[in-house]
């Protein structure tokens, strides 16, 4: 059992690192949002059931356990929304993508909008 | 006022799940301020179909839903690891327009958050009018819609039109 908690944390600290270096790598604000959000998100859920499983593990369980999922599933829903704003913001913002993008199919509507 | 009561009573159902505790001092302090959260939010809930989640007979396609969504984010995120870890960084990203026809608000929001989860994509924006979203890939496979609709959300499609249709 208690591997099973050790294999969790490992997983979720590989994916924050992992998303850390992405941040810091990435060439453009779309690319850091990319890893910022996925990563991140997979990593505290991992984390979060470690310590769920843990809590199981040590006898604890409903005072503690239940809240680590309630928290893994608020994770869920409000991650993917906040990062979906800023993707969204950034772009209309006039913040222009990375000079090696391959395409573009936003701006004819991004345009039309602002012509009115 | 029934909207009202059911939005009071399962924010309740939460204040108690996180406090875990029935005390006097917790119970009455968690029924103040959830009353004051849904004074202010309880008319975002009338006309949505989200409350068709907490129906017990919809529970097996949400559990089904996290699984498939648990699975593919787990294969997204190690191939999004690979590349960021990667030493020459093999990304070439891009904007791509993604034909979604969808039944409903909800429909929308779920396979825009699902999208954004998986694989390398994040939504960008979506045109209900013409039936369009608008996605950010790290790695373009394809810039035709309708492929690329069924490889960045074929997965979470048949989920919300059988849950928001």
């Amino acid at each position: 059992m208690q591997y099973i908690v050790w294999f969790l944390y490992v997983v979720g600290a590989f994916f924050n690192f992992a998303g850390v270096v992405g941040i810091l790598r990435m060439p453009d604000p779309y690319c850091k949002l990319q890893t910022s959000t996925k990563n991140i998100t997979l990593g505290g859920i991992s984390i979060m059931l470690g310590l769920f499983v843990n809590e199981i593990y040590l006898g604890l369980f409903p005072s503690f356990g239940l809240k680590f999922l309630l928290l893994s599933l608020f994770m869920l829903i409000t991650n993917p929304t906040a990062s979906h704003v800023l993707a969204r913001s950034i772009y209309y913002a006039g913040f222009p993508l990375w000079h090696k993008s391959v395409t573009d199919h936003l701006k004819a509507r991004k345009e039309a909008e602002q012509r009115g | 006022m029934k909207n009202f009561v059911a939005v009071w009573f399962f924010s309740m159902i939460f204040w108690l799940l996180f406090t875990w505790s029935l005390d006097l001092q917790e119970v009455l302090f968690g029924l103040v301020l959830t009353f004051l959260v849904t004074v202010f939010t309880h008319d975002l809930w009338s006309e949505t179909k989200l409350a068709r989640v907490v129906n017990p007979l919809n529970w097996p396609v949400v559990i089904a839903y996290f699984l498939v969504l648990l699975w593919e984010m787990i294969k997204a995120n190690v191939d999004l690891a690979w590349r960021t870890l990667h030493p020459k960084l093999p990304i070439y990203p891009g904007i791509v327009e993604v034909e979604a026809d969808l039944p409903s608000d909800e429909a929308y929001t779920l396979v825009a958050n699902s999208i954004t989860l998986t694989p390398g994509t994040i939504s960008v924006d979506v045109d209900k009018e013409n039936k369009r979203m608008f996605i950010h890939w790290v790695h373009v496979d394809t810039e035709d819609p309708k492929e690329a609709a069924k490889t960045i959300y074929g997965f979470a499609a048949p989920f919300a039109r059988r849950l928001f249709s």
